[in-house]
């Protein structure tokens, strides 16, 4: 294996595309966990938003749509999690189960309805790479960072936006303290369940938009468990990323890039099978996770249902 | 407080329920448009597809098992219009099981027996030993499988063994992908390493290697045959690597294909298995090597109808696999495959295909 492969432009730059799919989705759980909540059903979400999108973009030719569709229906399955975890009290995991299994048969029933079988399968227009004027033309920076689909940028943009709410603003502020310590919040008159609740829909609707970003700027249609578990390893970069915007950011950088180079790799030497090469990112992941658990602080509320009679 | 907890356990274990219900309901009741690629005509069937027109033969029952869903449009709505080409041709009652797993494979067969059903098809290639489990314990039925040519291995008293040869039309993509490079760097790409797809890349290969002996093939197998974010991936790896010519050996994943070969900065041209799908990508296509499922599933259920209930069918250049019109390549190169694949076909120029070892 030449050591080039693990800097060549055309790997880098695949690591930066594939790379953003999985920052929307753990992005969106950043949100929803920062409020004490945990959703497990990110894989759920992201093949619904995928699906449900790629049916109203085919139908309306509008991208534009089918991107508001996917975080509307993404955004219903938060609302639902929502209403259990946060106003029900019930058990966040055994939710989040009941909607990741709800949402993979949800997104094939959706397509199975509108779109059927047929023996050419519908596309839609993807959004293509744009070369940026000027920038795409620098030597290996260029090429890697500069000539990405529109939506990449878009999602770059949306980390230190999201860091700057959490951060810079009293609505960060009030959702933070409620992963941490929604008594202290509660006792200054915020109400900690609607918080949590609307930071729960806010979250499905980012991680919906993450699920729509494959057929919208990837393939261009939508196949049954098209997401391929890229929502579990969201799960572990919100982990990775320390429940931190700029952190995650650098963890889905470092999986696609992974995931990239073993695509290389696997082309050019025999010596490791195919079979173990796929399987590096988890691995990869895996290892980060453990390592990275341990200095991991997570909000501390997480997971815990708030009853403010609870003493 | 107790009460409270209690029907929260209620309302919890009801939303699992409904999940798994939906999740259930997904596979059925699918919207029919196997006749015109463009335009979805609502047309439900239902899960047991009830015979039609033709005389009704009571004693047979076919079960189709698929790995994966029957709206791909390539290999399972293929096998979904076998299905429906059966029922509508002996009249008789069939059924189908999709996404089916292997670990669930011998499950759902037995179930299907249960029920009463005696030719079992399983349509994939990754069943044959699921097959081989179920055929001397069920002397009496039939069942099909898949694999890469004729194989001393499988008992075909009572098993039908279709061979998808793909080593032959493969061979022809590979002078194909040969003389249509500019790069001299060819590629092969396939979901799962089965010995159907190493034959079809070794043939792939060897042929184009005999047509220009400076080209380089390389070649990668994504995990899985539908994924078409992964599928982009290693096209686009590839790509990146120089090549630009790809033999496609996927299915649903070759739509993840065809949007790497439309973004890419220069021309890559495409070959693809199972069904013509030229019209997505129609500057990228060579050929297809198409598969003609229903007409082989006819004849091995009409001679298991006439009893014989075992044997093998070759779907092979000429037998049910047809080299799709060619698109892009140069006159003088569709000649030179022509002349090379009828030599092949007519025995003149016979090819030792491997379907055990990588290149």
């Amino acid at each position: 294996v030449s050591l080039d492969l693990f800097v060549d432009a055309s790997v880098l730059r695949l690591a930066v595309t594939f790379s953003a799919p999985l920052l929307l989705a753990a992005i969106g759980e950043l949100i929803i966990e920062r409020g004490g909540i945990l959703n497990v059903a990110i894989e759920g979400m992201m093949l619904v938003g995928a699906s449900t999108g790629f049916i109203v973009a085919l139908f309306s030719e509008s991208l534009l749509l089918g991107a508001v569709a996917a975080m509307l229906a993404a955004a219903l399955l938060g609302a639902v999690h929502g209403y259990f975890s946060v106003y029900r009290k019930a058990n966040q995991i055994i939710v989040g189960l009941g909607l990741l299994i709800l949402g993979t048969g949800l997104s094939s029933l959706l397509y199975r309805i509108f779109i059927g079988v047929r023996t050419l399968a519908p596309q839609i227009t993807i959004l293509g790479s744009t070369r940026m004027p000027v920038l795409s033309d620098i030597p290996l920076l260029g090429e890697v960072l500069f000539r990405q689909p529109v939506p990449v940028y878009l999602t770059c943009v949306l980390v230190p936006f999201v860091a700057y709410i959490l951060y810079r603003t009293p609505l960060g502020l009030r959702l933070r303290a409620c992963g941490e310590n929604p008594r202290a919040i509660d006792s200054l008159g915020i109400s900690v369940t609607r918080i949590r609740f609307f930071a729960t829909v806010a979250g499905s609707a980012v991680i919906g938009l993450g699920g729509f970003f494959l057929p919208a700027v990837l393939t261009g249609s939508f196949a049954d468990g098209m997401v391929g578990g890229r929502g579990w390893l969201a799960l572990m970069l919100v982990i990775f990323g320390r429940w931190m915007p700029g952190l995650i950011l650098t963890g889905s950088l470092f999986f696609a890039y992974i995931e990239s180079v073993q695509f290389r790799m696997a082309m050019s030497s025999r010596l490791i099978p195919s079979q173990f090469l796929l399987m590096l990112p988890y691995v990869a992941a895996i290892i980060v996770i453990v390592w990275a658990y341990r200095r991991a602080e997570a909000p501390q509320s997480l997971l815990k249902p708030y009853d403010r009679e609870q003493r | 407080m107790k009460k409270r907890r209690v029907s929260m356990m209620g309302v919890t274990v009801l939303l699992l329920l409904c999940a798994l219900t939906i999740s259930q309901c997904a596979p059925a009741a699918p919207t029919v448009v196997l006749e015109s690629p463009t335009e979805a005509v609502a047309a439900p069937t239902e899960v047991a597809l009830s015979p039609t027109e033709a005389p009704a033969v009571p004693d047979y029952k076919v079960a189709a098992i698929m790995p994966g869903p029957i709206e791909d449009s390539d290999f399972n709505s293929q096998g979904f219009a076998a299905v429906k080409h059966i029922r509508d041709v002996y009249g008789i009652q069939v059924d189908y099981s999709e996404k089916v797993s292997v670990a669930d494979a011998e499950r759902v067969a037995r179930e299907y027996i249960g029920a009463g059903y005696n030719i079992i098809i399983f349509h994939g290639g990754q069943f044959v030993a699921t097959a081989q489990t179920l055929a001397p314990e069920f002397p009496e039925l039939t069942f099909v499988t898949y694999t890469a040519g004729a194989n001393p291995d499988i008992e075909i008293g009572n098993v039908w063994n279709v061979g998808l040869r793909f080593g032959p039309g493969s061979y022809a993509l590979g002078i194909l992908a040969a003389r249509m490079s500019e790069t001299g760097k060819v590629a092969f790409v396939a979901g799962i390493q089965t010995p159907i797809f190493i034959t079809a890349l070794n043939a792939f290969r060897d042929a184009a290697i005999a047509t220009d002996p400076s080209v380089e093939v390389v070649y990668n197998f994504t995990g899985d045959q539908n994924d078409a974010v992964k599928a982009r991936q290693t096209v686009e790896s590839m790509i990146g690597a120089g090549v630009d010519v790809i033999a496609v050996f996927l299915n649903q994943g070759v739509l993840g294909v065809h949007e790497a070969v439309l973004d890419a900065d220069q021309m890559v041209y495409i070959m693809t298995i199972t069904t013509d799908k030229s019209e997505a990508a129609p500057d990228n296509y060579i050929t297809s090597l198409v598969q003609d499922f229903p007409s082989v599933w006819e004849y091995i259920v009409g001679q298991v109808l006439d009893g014989h209930p075992g044997g093998y069918r070759a779907l092979d250049v000429g037998s049910g696999l047809v080299i799709a019109p060619y698109r892009n390549a140069p006159q003088e190169v569709q000649d030179e495959v022509s002349d090379i694949m009828g030599k092949i076909t007519s025995g003149e120029m016979p090819l030792e295909l491997d379907g055990k070892n990588l290149p």
